[in-house]
């Protein structure tokens, strides 16, 4: 891995481990891929506590789309501007909160993009496919926040 | 002919068999890059019969649904046909939440799917 890479460079790291729980904050810049920062670390910890490769690829989804929403949709690429991610993993319950500096939107205001008229519509199942992989999704009013939960889906 | 970065392109009879390079859809300027491949098939390369086989593709983005969307768009408007195959269950259920299957022909494994063009 590259550490003298920009994005290396703009992104902070903070890791806690309380017993039973891994716990990581973390500003990501306003780049295309800024999401890998996170992710790796995310997906390894989402392994080592024991979670099925279904609920890991959900996470996995859910966390890349609100990333991506926040540095092309919020920040809107802008390199002054962070994405702060929080990240709580557990055996049972996987948060994730991601915030940008964007002026937020209103997450009702997103058409359902299964209605037959939009189908065919490229864009706008980003949202759809978080609500639908989580467990809890709520957006801050301003909506330029949003907490993800996922609870470990029983086998 | 055209040099592929995102996909491998290969013939079976008259179909265009075409699996992806990236186990991992997720990164933008690749997923941008692949939409312009996949679309050059058609808008270049004049193929009729397309297969898209996602075998070995563990993880896609709906940025790459966007450039599936679009790509069966322009197969239709060129009088084409557009299959899928070979999709994990995982991959398979985005398609069902976004109700893309409906949209999608997709089969099971390749053989089916060629044989059905």
């Amino acid at each position: 891995m590259d550490h003298h890479s920009p994005l290396n460079d703009a992104a902070k790291k903070s890791a806690s481990n309380e017993p039973g729980s891994w716990q990581q904050e973390i500003d990501l810049p306003s780049e295309r891929g800024a999401s890998r920062l996170v992710m790796e670390d995310l997906l390894e910890q989402l392994g080592i506590h024991g979670w099925s490769p279904s609920d890991i690829f959900s996470i996995h989804l859910a966390a890349e789309e609100a990333i991506v929403n926040a540095i092309v949709h919020g920040n809107k690429l802008d390199p002054s501007k962070k994405v702060h991610v929080s990240c709580m993993i557990s055996v049972d319950l996987a948060r994730i909160e991601v915030t940008d500096e964007g002026s937020g939107f209103d997450p009702g205001s997103v058409p359902d993009c299964t209605l037959a008229d939009r189908l065919e519509m490229p864009g706008g199942r980003g949202v759809m496919l978080m609500r639908t992989f989580m467990t809890r999704l709520e957006y801050s009013d301003r909506g330029n926040r949003v907490l993800m939960e996922k609870q470990r889906t029983s086998e | 002919m055209s040099t592929h970065r995102r996909i491998n392109v290969a013939k079976i009879g008259d179909v265009t068999v075409v699996k992806f390079l990236d186990k991992k859809i997720l990164d933008e300027a690749n997923i941008q890059e692949l939409g312009l491949e996949l679309f050059s098939l058609i808008e270049h390369d004049n193929r009729k019969s397309i297969l898209l086989n996602f075998t070995d593709v563990e993880f896609l983005s709906s940025a790459a649904l966007g450039k599936l969307i679009t790509l069966d768009r322009k197969v239709k408007a060129n009088k084409g046909r557009l299959k899928m195959s070979n999709i994990r269950p995982e991959i398979f259920e985005v398609f069902q939440i976004t109700k893309l299957n409906k949209v999608f022909d997709i089969r099971t494994d390749e053989s089916e799917a060629v044989a059905a063009f």
